[in-house]
């Protein structure tokens, strides 16, 4: 298969600071948010998600500085996400060497900025973010503004039909930090035609093999478990079939 | 070339660390002592057209072409040197390489991760990255014309993901994001484009 799916990884940064998150409500500190992507640059991941956790919250803009610096060092797609409220943070984001956005109140809040985004840098360049738990055969959307969930159904909500977006990234954020404990039943819950880039508690090459297994997962993304093992990304390719994913890289640049 | 959509800053980057002397701008007296010209690319067809069109841009780039000085375009940078671009609505483009844009296939499907190149000529100087994965991030794309295409790549359908004609070059994929392979790829066409290709 020449088209390959992608292995991403994810550096969440608060105050600055790359961080493990547990659940979106513990952190521990891991270090600059540059090395960590100079580090995942020349272990060869497909992607590279910068989230900045609390921008949104504190109602500051996207980290343009940190951002430039990262794209300054790397050569791999970055997706960046966090404080983006309007088409002037799109641009500045995407001038600062981002390759996608990612926008998670944004759509729930002002949806026909959406549609001017994607139509003013292309809607590939587009991510949705939905963090997501399922509880009693539903599946939930969680604020982590209001902190509430509130049930939805994917199928029916009218941006899923417009193709404002090109991916939606699904977090599950009750599992995110705990092994090998994402809920796999999720994806069913979205369209086939939705495209999905899987987050939050995978920690595993069987996990991520049964996720690839679903054609509209595109992408599964890691965070957490790269830090606790030595070449954690590389295996992780090696176990998986060569048809499915890039070759790992091991050289240093 | 700024011309207010694109990732400059990742393609200066990349150049910056091949020792390449890069600036970005859109100044036309700065851009004509320049070696080559670069179009990066991200963003959506009739912004960009109407962007260079604002700036009265686009005439100044027929200039550059019907002078035959070197360009390459990146992604979107590259579909402007189409004749046109159905993105959205139906928009001329530069008609510097024939052929169209066009969705892959009338289902919104993107084409967005690591692909290979398939180099139609074997004793080319890009034989050595056939086969190579490249990072791509688009939904339209050149039709298939093997007159103008270098190479292809197939996502729902095939397409040139390099096109060529005279000294205008444009590559659908993004040789600054594409790791070390893209680093040689750019480094490589760099140096061909400037001392005549």
């Amino acid at each position: 298969m020449a088209f390959k799916k992608r292995l991403v990884a994810s550096i969440l940064v608060k105050d600055g600071i790359a961080v493990q998150s547990f659940g979106y409500n513990e952190y521990l500190p891991l270090g600059n948010p540059v090395i960590l992507a100079e580090n995942l640059d020349r272990w060869g991941v497909d992607e590279i998600v910068i989230l900045s956790i609390d921008s949104t919250k504190k109602g500051i803009d996207p980290d343009l500085h940190l951002l430039s610096e990262i794209s300054k060092r790397v050569n791999t797609p970055i997706a960046y996400g966090g404080g983006i409220k309007n088409l002037k943070n799109v641009l500045d984001v995407i001038h600062s060497g981002a390759d996608r956005i990612i926008i998670d109140q944004l759509y729930f809040q002002n949806p026909s900025q959406i549609k001017m985004v994607s139509e003013s840098i292309g809607s590939q360049a587009v991510i949705l973010s939905m963090p997501c738990s399922i509880s009693n055969g539903k599946i939930s959307h969680y604020n982590y503004i209001s902190k509430k969930s509130e049930v939805v159904d994917f199928h029916s909500l009218p941006f899923m039909k417009e193709y404002i977006a090109s991916e939606f990234l699904l977090i599950d954020h009750l599992h995110e930090g705990k092994p090998n404990s994402f809920s796999e039943e999720m994806v069913k819950y979205f369209p086939n035609e939705i495209s999905l880039i899987c987050f939050g508690g995978i920690s595993n090459s069987q996990q991520v093999e049964r996720l690839f297994q679903n054609q509209n997962v595109v992408g599964v993304c890691i965070g957490n478990f790269l830090n606790y093992k030595e070449h954690y990304f590389q295996n992780i390719k090696l176990e998986l079939s060569s048809s499915l994913l890039r070759n790992p890289v091991f050289e240093s640049y | 070339m700024d011309y207010e959509v694109g990732n400059h800053a990742s393609v200066k980057a990349c150049l910056d660390k091949l020792g390449f002397i890069v600036q970005i701008t859109s100044d036309v007296s700065e851009i004509k002592v320049c070696d080559l010209l670069i179009m990066p690319g991200v963003g959506a067809f009739p912004v960009a057209i109407q962007s260079l069109a604002k700036k009265n841009l686009n005439n100044f780039l027929k200039e550059w072409v019907l002078d035959g000085r070197p360009l390459f375009g990146i992604c979107l940078g590259m579909q402007l040197f189409a004749n046109s671009s159905t993105e959205i609505a139906f928009h001329e483009g530069l008609g510097f390489i024939q052929g169209n844009v066009t969705q892959l296939s009338n289902h919104n499907d993107f084409h967005i991760g690591w692909n290979q190149l398939s180099i139609r000529e074997a004793n080319s100087f890009l034989s050595e990255f056939d086969g190579l994965d490249f990072y791509f991030n688009h939904s339209f794309a050149y039709d298939n014309n093997s007159d103008v295409s270098l190479a292809s790549t197939k996502y729902v359908r095939e397409f040139p993901s390099i096109v060529k004609h005279g000294q205008v070059i444009g590559v659908q994929f993004h040789p600054e994001k594409s790791q070390n392979v893209g680093k040689e790829f750019f480094s490589k066409i760099v140096k061909e484009l400037v001392n005549g290709f």
